[in-house]
């Protein structure tokens, strides 16, 4: 628990948040409007002869807009290209993809060992990963809420009943650290994602440390709809993906450790590894090993991975990939 | 004689036999189907009840590799084209070309008359004929030869296990690494395990820390052991990584892996990756390690667990500093010492995978848990007695190293997690103890080895009566046991838990297949209590995704059915039978015909827009005004029966009395109404007087009852919907079926409107209405859709109507996009299914059983 007082400057919030509003606009030397930017040194994408039939994605719902929203602009570049998406959930993406009923497997979470073998047994080989877009997976809490940040340990009291991080349990708004007396009291209303969900497996590893939920968080079929009741329920918290913030909820800093920084959930901090929920967004394909993917699902990866595609991941409130790892994914589709 | 024409007869006949067949044949078909979906679902259930499977694959003895060639080369395995057209052994000399890579065969000893014929050639060089097997030499400690570490890897691809690619490796005492891979194995005339062929794939010489073999000799061994470093002692945390203490005093970490590869032309061939990853150089002293556990940590650190010949523990821990993009920096390391806390002769010890914590077992049934800080600084945090006081000879991490596995020389296997300790906690004391949970199947024998699976909570564990027991961490179940003709004395397990290679002391190789898929379940982990790691206590719960240890008890759905429809119930059934009887007796056939059909009209509103709206505007509205919601539960029947009393002096009001003949519930409606915005408009200043200005807050701190939006009372509402239609309307078709000359006859002898409801009605009727309260009933444990959206589908064992629950029906809806096909949880879903389906069953048998015996008892008329 962080020491007592180091949370609450209940008088001098305001300047605060200015003041590390201001500092981290200095520090990325960017415009207060738009925080985010594509490398400017990603290829464009170039338009080859040949691609129409039909793309079919099953998999994460965290990346549900933004497939679509990759579908329709490669639409508009070869009118004759059809596409659909169904995002239910990361783990309906290895099974759609071993029986053959997709192309594309987006996942928020990597695969499992389990789901691979499965794979190799069918088809011989390991499925490709292609990792398409950075994520902040952010805590959620009332607009209202005056908490400062929380430490992974104290997350992880709050969200699990075996609480592995080692931190005794946090039923109330007053043992999180909250002193105002309209708060203190109060008994904390879990949010979060049911059990299909990758956002769900990855909050379960990165910040439960592989422990168990408590029997009271209220599983919601979607990202949005963990927001929906977050804003809706005042002593409520809960996790999702930073795309999905709305003005009726609040962000909260995260901390590594009891003296380390609290960390925005910014896509700055990810790529340096301070922020400690960041994960990749991947697209699983099957390619033969030695053999080409089919020019369909080949041109699609390469728009995705060009500087449209990810302008189009800038849209829809996520992180952006540096030219490096673009480089390297587009190896794999060689 | 028959007076009606004839043709008119036969074709009425036939008519009648048609109608008949027809009818017989659509009820066998609807019962049939019934059957079919039962027997389809236990088809899929069955499964998870059958026992784990072995299967011998290979028999053959230890592959040799001949001495005296110790550098480092490379074989390429021939694909199956080229073994099917037969390419081995490689042609003589001279048609060797320069860059051709290095074939070898086997034969097994005695299968030929002529010496073993090799042809090695390396790239540049002219072939060379080597001819027969040298002589082992002795050149260690016991044998040099002896193989102190094996490692086995099946790659299952393809149904039918012909394309499977199985391989392994042994480490042996004088740092020989040799990979091979088994032929004959698969392939389209699969072989007799006997006759499968060990094919070497890969041959490499580990080196000590020092970088020489034959650098430090061990003085106390003498003689023919000067001049030689050996390996002392290997021990594996995680498959494939072995720790290795040599003879000089020096620890190595190496990687070793076997791993599929394609080449340019898309042939599989496996390899064997050899990585050294970690070393730490002789320590200076004379003491020298008798064991070693290390573990790699990030950017090329490493953490050592040393347990030296005169019973201290060192823990040297290197750690380096690296950035986002691996650029290395500053390196550190850190030592201590373990010398005080050890209660007896150190026998086992094991590190867990963070590094965090070291556990060592002693000789006189001691078990002792040191925590290491980032800094590798230890910290004794318990000493506990292993229940049988024997010496613990092995122990093991589970998978999420939370679990530990303990062996003791008398067989004994036990598990052990840390477990909160009860009460309030002194600052600075530990929070949690080490318990012992479940015990295995007990091994004959002291345990030599226990390996834990990669995959899952599975370990094996070998014994000294040389047989090999594998069981299951979570249930405590064991699934098998192996065999073989000599005594096992090594064992490996395959990182993807398929597949068991056992080295006898005959010198003999056995690798067996298994296949337990379904080894998490077992009855007490289904429905019973389980103690899962990392709880106080053996608990029901589900929890079945993103963690290792699935929790699969169905008790909390069961008991989440039984309390929707128990709310459900009390909620439905006063409003549906009271209606009923009202609508029947008390009203004219005309309010009659027009209420009926209204009401039916909400039994077809599609259950998934009721929990819609449910979901989305019922439940914030009873949760901004629970408490006027509570209060009127409490005054409305109050108010009720005070209006009735005032109703009493108004009736006589010559303008209300046209109310009477059966218009009577118009009055009814304005004391609901009325009360309803009293209560809502004094629930404010109750709130403030009562509770203290917030009813949540109160409730938590009085009973500790958590409010949840999504809660029992507003399902109760939805279900309530989908229910009172079904109830009503069977029930008032019942009660109106009551022969009219029955009542008439009872009101005709004085009895009042009421009486004869009571004593003439009812009782008649009862076969019906009991059979709408069944239906009801069992239309409420089948709902999903409102479930599903309204009860927040929380896994909780609580009969609070104030939060959720999770129904076998919603989780199978929830759950069932989830998971593979024919995986465990897959299978549960369907015994979710079942028992639904079996509880439906039992619920209608005895409902008709009932209603059958009331229909005989009243309903003569």
């Amino acid at each position: 628990m962080p020491r007592g007082g180091k949370l609450v400057w209940t008088g001098k919030r305001g300047w605060l948040r200015a003041g590390l509003g201001l500092l981290t606009v200095l520090a990325c030397g960017l415009l207060p409007a738009q925080t985010v930017q594509v490398d400017p040194n990603l290829p464009d994408y170039e338009k080859v002869p040949g691609v129409s039939g039909n793309l079919v994605g099953i998999g994460s719902d965290t990346l549900n807009i933004m497939m679509d929203m990759w579908l329709k602009e490669f639409q508009k570049i070869y009118p004759t290209v059809t596409g659909a998406y169904r995002g239910e959930g990361s783990s309906t993406a290895p099974p759609a993809l071993i029986e053959g009923t997709a192309q594309l497997g987006p996942m928020s979470r990597a695969m499992k060992p389990e789901e691979i073998d499965k794979f190799e047994k069918r088809f011989g080989y390991k499925p490709t990963q292609i990792v398409v877009a950075i994520d902040c997976l952010a805590i959620y809490v009332h607009k209202d809420n005056p908490i400062q940040g929380l430490t992974m340990a104290q997350v992880d009291a709050i969200f699990s009943s075996t609480r592995k991080r080692g931190h005794a349990d946090i039923r109330t708004w007053g043992e999180a650290g909250l002193k105002d007396p309209a708060w203190a009291n109060l008994p904390i209303s879990l949010y979060g994602r049911n059990s299909v969900s990758g956002t769900y497996a990855f909050f379960k590893e990165h910040a439960l440390a592989k422990g168990d939920f408590k029997d009271t968080v209220k599983e919601q079929p979607g990202s949005a709809g963990v927001i929906h009741g977050v804003a809706n329920e005042r002593a409520a918290i809960g996790y999702s993906g930073i795309g999905y913030r709305t003005a009726d909820v609040r962000t909260i800093p995260l901390a590594k450790s009891a003296d380390g920084p609290f960390v925005e959930p910014t896509f700055e901090n990810a790529l340096k590894g301070e922020y400690p929920l960041a994960r990749s967004l991947y697209i699983y394909v099957n390619k033969k090993p030695n053999e080409p993917l089919p020019l369909l699902v080949a041109e699609f990866l390469k728009f995705v991975l060009s500087k449209q595609g990810q302008q189009i991941v800038v849209k829809d409130g996520f992180g952006p990939l540096p030219l490096k790892i673009i480089q390297r994914e587009r190896q794999k589709l060689e | 004689m028959l007076e009606v024409a004839p043709r008119r007869y036969w074709l009425s006949r036939w008519a009648d036999r048609l109608a008949r067949w027809v009818i017989t044949a659509g009820g066998l078909v609807v019962i049939g189907a019934v059957i079919g979906m039962l027997v389809l679902l236990v088809s899929v259930v069955l499964p998870l009840f059958q026992p784990a499977k072995a299967r011998l694959r290979a028999v053959c003895p230890l592959p040799v590799a001949p001495p005296g060639r110790a550098d480092v080369w490379s074989a390429t395995v021939p694909t199956k084209d080229q073994r099917s057209q037969g390419a081995l052994p490689p042609p003589r000399s001279h048609q060797r070309e320069k860059q051709s890579p290095l074939t070898l065969a086997f034969s097994r000893p005695g299968e030929r008359a002529d010496p073993l014929t090799l042809t090695l050639s390396r790239p540049g060089e002219r072939a060379e004929e080597v001819e027969g097997l040298k002589e082992k030499e002795k050149e260690g400690p016991d044998d040099l030869d002896s193989p102190v570490a094996a490692g086995v890897e099946l790659v299952e691809i393809g149904r039918s296990g012909q394309e499977d690619l199985l391989s392994g490796y042994l480490v042996r005492r004088s740092g020989q690494v040799i990979g091979f891979e088994l032929v004959g194995s698969s392939g389209p005339e699969r072989s007799a395990p006997e006759a499968v062929q060990p094919r070497l794939l890969f041959q490499h010489q580990l080196r000590p820390p020092t970088g020489d073999l034959s650098s430090h000799g061990d003085p106390a061994a003498g003689g023919e052991h000067a001049g030689k470093v050996w390996i002392r002692s290997a021990r594996s945390l995680q498959a494939g990584q072995w720790s290795l203490v040599w003879s000089d005093g020096g620890v190595s970490l190496v990687e070793m892996e076997p791993e599929v590869r394609f080449d340019r032309l898309g042939r599989r061939s496996v390899q064997l990756r050899c990585k050294p990853l970690a070393e730490l150089p002789p320590v200076s002293g004379s003491v020298q390690p008798v064991e070693a556990l290390v573990r790699a940590e990030e950017n090329g650190g490493c953490l050592a667990a040393l347990l030296m010949a005169d019973n201290r523990i060192l823990l040297r821990r290197q750690t380096v500093q690296t950035d986002l993009f691996g650029e290395a920096g500053q390196k550190e390391v850190s030592e201590f010492w373990i010398e005080r806390g050890l209660p007896g002769q150190v026998t086992a010890m094991t590190l867990s995978g963070e590094g965090d914590r070291l556990y060592v077992g002693t000789h006189n049934g001691y078990l002792v848990r040191f925590a290491l800080d980032p800094a590798g600084k230890p910290r004794r945090l318990d000493a506990t007695w292993t229940p049988d006081r024997a010496p613990v000879t092995a122990m093991a991490l589970l998978l999420g190293q939370g679990s530990l596995v303990v062996g003791s020389a008398r067989g004994q296997m036990s598990l052990w997690f840390p477990v909160r300790k009860e009460g309030p906690i002194s600052p600075g004391e530990w929070p949690d103890r080490l318990t012992p949970i479940r015990f295995f199947q007990p091994q004959e024998g002291e345990v030599r080895l226990i390996v834990p699976s990669q995959r899952n909570k599975a370990l094996l564990s070998l014994g000294g009566g040389g047989q090999v027991h594998l069981d299951y961490g979570t249930t405590g179940r064991h699934l098998l046991s192996l065999r073989a003709p000599a005594g096992l004395v090594q064992v490996a397990y395959s990182s993807r838990g398929n597949a068991v290679l056992g080295i006898g002391e005959d010198d003999q190789m056995y690798i067996w297949q298994i296949a337990a898929p379904h080894a998490d379940v077992s009855w007490k982990a289904l429905f019973g209590r389980l103690w899962y790691e990392g709880h106080p206590a053996a608990n029901f719960l589900w929890q079945s995704s993103g963690t290792d240890e699935p929790k699969m008890s169905l008790v909390p759905l069961v008991f989440g059915t039984l309390k929707a429809t128990f709310y459900a119930m009390v909620f439905a059934l006063p409003l549906g039978l009271g209606s009923a009887v009202y609508v029947s007796h008390f009203t004219k056939p005309a309010i009659r015909r027009a209420i009926k059909p209204t009401v039916e009209i909400m039994a077809a509103i599609p259950t998934v827009v009721i929990g819609f709206l449910i979901l989305l505007w019922a439940a914030p509205l009873v949760a901004r005004w629970l408490v006027a919601v509570l209060v009127s539960l409490l005054v409305l029947p109050v108010t009720f029966v005070l209006w009735m009393l005032v109703w009493q002096l108004l009736r006589r009001w010559p303008v209300l009395r046209r109310l009477e003949d059966g218009y009577e519930f118009l009055a009814a409606i304005p004391p609901l109404v009325v009360g309803v915005l009293v209560v809502a408009w004094l629930s404010g200043p109750i709130e403030q007087a009562w509770f203290g200005g917030h009813f949540r807050q109160w409730l938590y701190d009085q009973t500790h009852l958590r409010y949840d939006q999504l809660n029992a009372l507003v399902v109760a509402l939805g279900l309530g919907f989908a229910i009172i239609p079904i109830i009503f309307s069977i029930s008032e078709d019942a009660l109106s079926s009551v022969p009219h000359s029955l009542t008439a006859a009872s009101l005709a002898l004085g009895a009042s409107r009421w009486q004869t409801l009571r004593r003439v009605v009812l009782p008649s009727a009862s076969p019906g209405i009991f059979a709408a309260v069944m239906i009801g009933l069992g239309r409420a444990v089948g709902e999903t859709m409102i479930v599903f959206m309204a009860a927040g589908n929380t896994p909780v064992l609580d009969p609070s109507p104030f939060n959720g629950f999770r129904t076998l029906s919603a989780n199978i809806a929830v759950e069932i996009t989830e998971h593979p096909r024919d995986g465990t949880l897959y299978r549960v879903l369907f015994l979710c299914a079942v028992v639904l389906f079996l509880m439906t069953f039992v619920l209608n048998t005895a409902a008709e059983l009932v209603r059958l015996r009331l229909r005989k008892r009243y309903g003569q008329y």
